[in-house]
């Protein structure tokens, strides 16, 4: 008989046994950064040779492979309004897929994969990796983890699904596929009828995100199906409606029909929970960086997940209760210091290389904002009160040295707040509108001091706030001040529309809690009449940030364990010309 | 029961309509619960015998020329031996408030009310705290209607109920009911003019225990505020609790007095560089006249001034140093009453008298008044306050602790030193809902403090509390 120890060893032995071991896993030893990166989608330009021999404008300088993939875009058929003859344009198509056979510096040289349909021209575009039918083999039982990973992080591909095989059974990859091999812990890729690379032992840590996804001309603006990325609840690919949803009969205020589009990419994700999340050129050359606030620090990283980001970590009195991002690397920090009942917030100037702190001390809570919509960025700031957080004056601020001073008075509605708030001239008739969440979580609209709009439901907030103790008595009781997203106001049309992060709003919020699920909200006006509406896409957790970089709209959604602060956030970006088509 | 059930049914279908549909109406829930355990060599420090709120004290004659001091409101000896009390003792409490309040979206109006499981320590059985819980323990915190004063600005209220008073940390800072009008205009400027009821016993609603009080906040520059305030309290129909001779601590005659009092306050706070700083000063005037014949009127002239100095040396560490001067009495047969009272507070002057510590939010501490008796209370401390990082906060001091006028009991020689004390604190953030405190401080005994106690020939021990604990919040 085994004595109690023995016996107790077995059973766990057993028990354990019973789960994959997480240190096994394929995805935890293998440079998931570098695989992502080197699979990442690229544009390029068809070159066609006298001789007939076809070339990408892209070399090994950029990272091309031989037997890298591409598909290649042609213009299409010119597609003609039938009433009055004019034209609309052209429905651009696959012109063929095409591996690379050669690569030089700066160019490589691409063949027709056999079988497939040919008509290349010079000037054709051409995407690297898109659409492209990828397989997953597991020989070794342990990858569905990488499986899974990849999928999430590559969804230009063409998924075939995941199979299991026998490791000894032989790998015959197809010229037109890319397919991803796992034996013995190590991960063969092969890409047209070519190994690409082999990996196997290796451990890098931290996501990643592929650079040029972020400062190239958006590939989003190609006509093409992609597979959802792995937090976007909708539906398959092959039953997406048309992009832009028609809307039955008048445009009323009050429906709420949902506003699809099919051109969305996933950008990346980051390993912690982010409460804000924005981009910022942070030098002459426009070079974007990526700037957002989570428990650790706030970071800027030019490429997310990849390399090591520039942290700056506050450690003073008080706590860090949101930021808001300036121009040229400016950073307004805001920090409330329960104890002594002030604010006591920051100006910081990130340089490229390092953060200084400007200006320290300041009892306003800040932002920067267009307050007259004039394209031009204002440091605002609302004062501060010990009972109610939002004092009753917001003012313009000036940066002269290291002090911060009054210019003007902006002029705001009673009952103000300034976390979230943003101005817009919707309509362009030279009314600027100013949005606020106010105390009920309601989104409302003020242009000359009277009430435009006023949004119906509640909103769920953000899961960042700041938890401030009711003065009242001392071993008060606290209560939770949301720190709302900024919005991003859109160019559109004559005026703008405005993006924000539409969090439900549930039971758990009359307790301080945070929203649980959002969307992706879009206020506008036309006619004089405003209009509320989601984009159709349903996000597994909250949208904790919405922002624009150049022609693509952004969101930051996150999931995880809030009350631990272990958590994701993972970010999208979806296309504004085809935001803006289904507005219209 | 089952009316239990349907109420408690509607109010959750309300919530959830409130939050579900297109109501301009919002309710929030926010609580907060301390759980904590300590360790003390003097339990006699946790007794909470002077307490500001139901004390009134001063010396005063008859005509005899026979002196006594009025403890009206303190809790038995303890409210002059809690040095005596020499049990050594491990502890652990409870406590939790829940607060509810319905407002509407624009918060023009909003009622709150406040529930509390005020501390109870573990294995305290007429609490609830006992074998098998089922205590019947909770007070009412606050309960108070605040609505925006049609046609004026929403930045102008009235507030009805019990409700905070929040006057002067000095002098008055804890709830009461009543009926203020509160006010704020650009420029930082805010006001309250109020009228609170104090402790009313009489079924009639005598008019006989009235606080009348206005107080005025000013920013006079980005980071400086200048404050004033005046009260006048008209207290009658009191009756005294007089120790009689009171070296012998024996109790003696009730008389019945009516005590009219004023305070008048300057407050100012202010921040420049590095440097920081804060003060009060108040002035208590007025009369205590006695109904009872045989007894000397008094006049109120006391004062109490507060001057705090600092300066932060980096973000995350400074050091500032405090004087606190409050008057006592020293002669009960004159016709002066030179003592401060404060109307109803909870100071933060160290952890083993006062109420800056964990233990003191559970309710345990020596007085919420900065004084001791009619004796005032002088207190020089130098603080030095560290934030690790955003999640560990370090905290010490070293005081000095005196009353303003001897302690004269017993046969030691008189003396108003109380002792030094020596404090440190300690926070842990885990998130935004839960912290871990932890606490000490030990006081070295001066000779004032032998008047504390009865034990004559020894003397006060040094004291030291121990205690951590948990707090939750939502």
């Amino acid at each position: 008989m085994l004595n109690p120890l023995r016996k107790t060893l077995f059973v766990m032995a057993l028990w354990m046994g019973c789960f994959p071991d997480p240190m096994r896993c394929v995805a935890a030893d293998l440079p998931v950064a570098d695989i992502v990166q080197s699979l990442g989608r690229m544009e390029a330009a068809v070159i066609v040779q006298p001789d007939g021999r076809l070339l990408l404008n892209k070399g090994n300088a950029n990272g091309i492979q031989r037997g890298d993939l591409w598909r290649i875009y042609g213009p299409g058929e010119l597609i003609k309004d039938p009433v009055s003859g004019k034209e609309l344009g052209r429905m651009e198509e696959t012109a063929g897929i095409a591996r690379v056979v050669r690569t030089e510096e700066r160019f490589c040289e691409i063949e027709l994969v056999p079988g497939k349909k040919a008509s290349f021209r010079k000037g054709h575009q051409a995407l690297r990796f898109d659409g492209i039918t990828a397989v997953f083999l597991d020989g070794s039982g342990t990858g569905y983890d990488l499986y899974e990973t990849l999928r999430a992080r590559l969804p230009a591909l063409r998924w075939r699904g995941y199979e299991k095989t026998d490791s000894t059974t032989p790998v015959t990859a197809s010229p037109e596929t890319l397919l991803f091999s796992v034996r013995n812990d190590r991960l063969t890729i092969w890409s047209g009828g070519e190994i690409l690379n082999v990996y196997g032992g290796a451990r890098v840590s931290g996501p990643a995100l592929a650079p040029a996804e972020v400062v190239s001309p958006a590939p989003v603006a190609l006509p093409r199906t992609e597979p959802a990325p792995a937090l976007l609840s909708s539906q398959p690919a092959e039953s997406i409606k048309p992009a832009v949803q028609p809307v039955p009969g008048l445009m009323t205020p009050g429906m709420s029909a949902h506003l699809i589009t099919r051109k969305y990419r996933s950008v990346g994700s980051l390993d912690r929970i982010v409460y804000q999340l924005e981009v910022m050129p942070v030098d002459e050359s426009g070079k974007p960086s990526f700037v957002y606030l989570s428990n650790d620090g706030l970071f800027v990283q030019s490429v997310l997940g990849q390399g090591t980001p520039y942290v700056y970590r506050y450690n003073g009195f008080g706590r860090v209760a949101g930021i808001s991002v300036g121009r040229n690397g400016m950073i307004a920090m805001n920090v409330f210091n329960q104890k002594d009942g002030e604010m006591t917030s920051l100006l910081l100037r990130f340089s490229g290389e390092r953060f200084e702190v400007i200006a320290r001390d300041l009892n306003y809570i800040l932002a920067y904002v267009d307050v007259n919509d004039d394209g031009t960025i204002e440091l605002i700031g609302q004062t501060f009160d010990r009972e109610s957080f939002f004092g009753s004056g917001v003012y313009e601020l000036a940066l002269q040295g290291h002090q911060v001073n009054q210019v003007k008075a902006v002029n705001v509605p009673l009952g103000f707040r300034i976390y979230g708030a943003f101005w817009a001239d919707l309509e362009g008739n030279h009314t600027v509108e100013n949005g606020y969440y106010n105390a009920g979580r309601r989104l409302l609209l003020y242009a000359g001091g009277e009430e435009t709009w006023q949004s119906t439901d509640p909103f769920g907030g953000s899961i960042q706030g700041v938890s401030i103790k009711n003065i009242e008595s001392e071993g008060a009781t606290s209560r939770n001040e949301i720190i709302w997203s900024p919005a991003a106001v859109v160019p559109y049309q004559k005026g703008k529309f405005v993006a924000f992060a539409k969090n439900d709003a549930s039971l758990l919020n009359i307790v301080g809690l945070r929203p649980r699920k959002g969307e992706l909200g879009i206020l506008y006006k036309q006619n004089g009449r405003h209009f509320s509406r989601v984009v159709e896409a349903s996000f597994e957790g909250p949208v904790q940030s919405v922002f624009v970089w150049r022609d693509e709209l952004y969101c930051a959604i996150v999931e995880g364990g809030l009350f631990d602060g272990k958590g994701k956030t993972h970010i999208i970006a979806f296309s504004l010309d085809e935001l803006k088509k289904a507005l219209e | 029961m089952k009316r239990t059930a349907c109420i408690l049914g509607g109010c959750l279908i309300g919530i959830w309509l409130s939050c579900t549909t297109a109501s301009a109406f919002n309710f929030e829930f926010h609580g907060k619960m301390w759980q904590t355990v300590g360790i003390t060599d003097n339990s006699g420090v946790l007794q909470g015998a002077l307490k500001s709120g139901g004390t009134n004290y001063f010396g005063y004659s008859d005509t005899a020329g026979k002196e006594y001091l009025n403890i009206t409101g303190a809790t038995g000896e303890g409210a002059y031996k809690f040095m005596d009390n020499d049990i050594s003792t491990n502890f652990g409490l409870t406590k939790a408030r829940l607060r509810f309040e319905g407002k509407t979206d624009d918060d023009r109006a909003k009622f709150v009310y406040g529930l509390e499981v005020g501390t109870a320590n573990w294995g305290e059985a007429d609490k609830g705290m006992g074998l098998s819980g089922d205590g019947i323990n909770q007070e009412t915190q606050f309960a108070y209607a605040e609505i925006q004063i049609p046609a004026l600005d929403k930045n102008q209220k009235l507030r009805a109920g019990l409700q905070s008073t929040g006057i002067n940390e000095w002098l008055w800072s804890e709830t009461a009911a009543g009926l203020t009008y509160l006010g704020k205009a650009g420029g930082g400027t805010s006001w309250m003019l109020g009228w609170f009821r104090g402790d009313e016993d009489r079924a009639g609603n005598s008019s006989d225990n009235d606080y009348f009080a206005l107080k005025l906040d000013q920013k006079l520059t980005k980071s400086v505020t200048l404050g004033l305030f005046g009260v006048y309290a008209d207290v009658g129909q009191e009756k005294t609790t007089a120790l009689v001779d009171y070296d012998a601590f024996t109790t003696g005659p009730a008389a019945v007095y009516n005590d009219d009092t004023y305070y008048v306050g300057l407050t100012g706070k202010g921040k420049s560089g590095p440097f920081f700083g804060n003060f009060d000063f108040i002035y208590q005037g007025g009369d205590i006249e006695f109904e009872t014949r045989g007894y000397n009127d008094l006049d109120h002239s006391a004062w109490l001034g507060n001057l705090t100095f600092g300066y932060q040396f980096s973000e995350n560490f400074k050091l500032y140093a405090n004087a606190l001067y409050v008057s006592g009495d020293d002669d009960a047969s004159d016709d002066k009453a030179k003592n401060f009272k404060s109307i109803d507070v909870d100071v933060k002057v160290g952890i083993i008298l006062t109420k800056d510590s964990l233990l003191a939010e559970c309710d345990r501490f020596v007085t919420d008044s900065p004084y001791l008796m009619d004796k005032g209370l002088i207190n020089y401390a130098l603080t030095g306050e560290y934030q690790l990082s955003p999640e560990h906060n370090f905290r010490a001091a070293a005081r000095y602790l005196q009353t303003a006028e001897d302690l004269d009991g017993y046969a030691a020689a008189a003396d108003n030193e109380i002792g030094t004390e020596f404090d440190f604190w300690y926070a842990y953030t885990y998130n935004k809902h839960v912290s871990l405190l932890m606490e000490a401080a030990y006081l070295i005994a001066g000779d004032g403090a032998d008047q504390l106690t009865d034990n004559v020939h020894d003397g006060a021990n040094d004291v030291y509390t121990m205690a951590a604990g948990i707090t939750f919040s939502f």
